[in-house]
């Protein structure tokens, strides 16, 4: 750097007389010599005159009271505004509970069914034998299920038909499990199979047995 | 806690903590010391009284309103003008969108220094005009920058801490802002 543009870059605050005492000697020293940095500083000093030439303005008598009126409204609003964001936030936890239950559904569940029932066809009605389970099957009464695939088979051979559902079930405040019946009806009768998973177990033993 | 006796004395941090603490008096202190310099800090920006004197008091209510936002350690000037920039911006945005930014060269609500002869006062009050034209001829940045420095005094880095920038990126932006304004008012510098 030049000295010019060194000097040059102290100026302002020389001007300001922030700068210590060796420098602030330095800078004097240089613009002893220098015609160009005593015009630079020169202009600038011109620059800061004219721009305070606009002098400053008064508050208006009210400002303060202004300023508290304001700060009282924001007070009234304050409670109002805090509790506005409820719904929304409702609202939003039961889409992401939506998300997740679906998730979780799709992930952990229809790749592994699909691959072994391909020989199943899909049915879109109610499957009568799986809708008839037994009391302890039932959910808890702050429980929810629903079905999100039923299949049923009919073996030709044996004549036995197998209905096939699974579910979304959730037992207990916070574990949702997904649930897996076969329900097979033939000539020695009618036998139940069922299974449960907490969906997050599920998804991990998923993960093993893909890695 | 600053008691009553204290308040005059105190720092601004000092008066921050107790108003944060819910005291009142604090807050009045704080006020009555800045009122007029964040008042003309918007007006140079702005170059609208009404709008100005808006954005000084929406200033003052988010320093009561948001006092918990404030950091121990933190200079208060500073946190107090970045909120006072913002709002600026905000409200040029406004009236630039409204399309009724006052051109600053025509208002002239603030007189001449009265003890001045009439022929002084008329060239004053011209130099007045030149000056609020080739401020609001300078972007919003530029004139934040010149704002803080010429008329605050400010320091560099106080200026780089409100702005957000490096101190080094302040002074170079300085210095385009104060190349521009000398190109805008170099008949009045010749003179």
């Amino acid at each position: 750097m030049s000295p010019c543009r060194k000097v040059q870059s102290l100026l302002d605050n020389y001007r300001a007389h922030r700068l210590p005492p060796e420098e602030t000697a330095a800078v004097e020293e240089h613009l002893r010599e220098c015609a160009a940095c005593r015009r630079e500083l020169a202009v600038r000093e011109q620059l800061s005159a004219l721009l305070r030439a606009w002098p400053d303005i008064a508050p208006r008598p009210d400002f303060e009271a202004a300023v508290w009126d304001q700060i009282q409204a924001h007070r009234k609003e304050a409670p109002a505004s805090q509790w506005r964001w409820v719904p929304v936030g409702a609202a939003a936890l039961v889409a992401l509970m939506v998300v997740w239950v679906g998730w979780w559904t799709v992930r952990g569940t229809i790749p592994r069914e699909r691959g072994a029932g391909q020989n199943f066809a899909p049915v879109l009605a109610e499957v009568v034998p799986v809708s008839s389970v037994s009391a302890a099957e039932a959910p808890e009464p702050d429980a929810y299920t629903f079905t999100y695939a039923a299949e049923v088979k009919l073996d030709p051979t044996t004549g036995a038909v197998t209905a096939k559902e699974q579910r979304v079930v959730r037992r207990g405040p916070t574990v949702i499990w997904a649930q897996t019946r076969v329900v097979t009806q033939s000539d020695a009768g009618v036998g139940t199979e069922e299974w449960y998973w907490p969906l997050s177990s599920w998804a991990k033993e998923e993960n093993d047995e893909a890695s | 806690m600053v008691t009553t006796n204290e308040i005059p004395m105190a720092s601004d941090e000092a008066l921050m903590e107790a108003l944060c603490a819910g005291d009142d008096a604090a807050f009045d202190a704080l006020l009555r010391r800045y009122r007029t310099r964040v008042l003309n800090f918007a007006h140079r920006l702005l170059g609208d009284r009404d709008a100005a004197e808006d954005v000084a008091q929406q200033t003052f209510v988010q320093v009561y309103t948001r006092c918990q936002t404030f950091r121990t350690g933190q200079r208060f000037s500073t946190w107090l003008y970045a909120i006072a920039k913002n709002l600026c911006r905000k409200e040029a945005r406004r009236l630039a969108r409204r399309g009724d930014f006052l051109p600053l060269a025509e208002v002239t609500d603030e007189p001449a220094p009265p003890h001045f002869q009439p022929e002084v006062r008329v060239e004053q009050r011209e130099r007045i005009r030149r000056v609020r034209e080739a401020l609001a001829q300078l972007p919003l940045a530029q004139r934040t920058l010149i704002v803080l420095y010429e008329y605050e005094g400010w320091p560099h880095a106080d200026i780089a801490a409100v702005l957000g920038c490096s101190v080094t990126a302040c002074k170079v932006r300085l210095h385009r802002a104060r190349q521009r304004l000398r190109t805008l008012l170099a008949d009045l510098l010749e003179a």
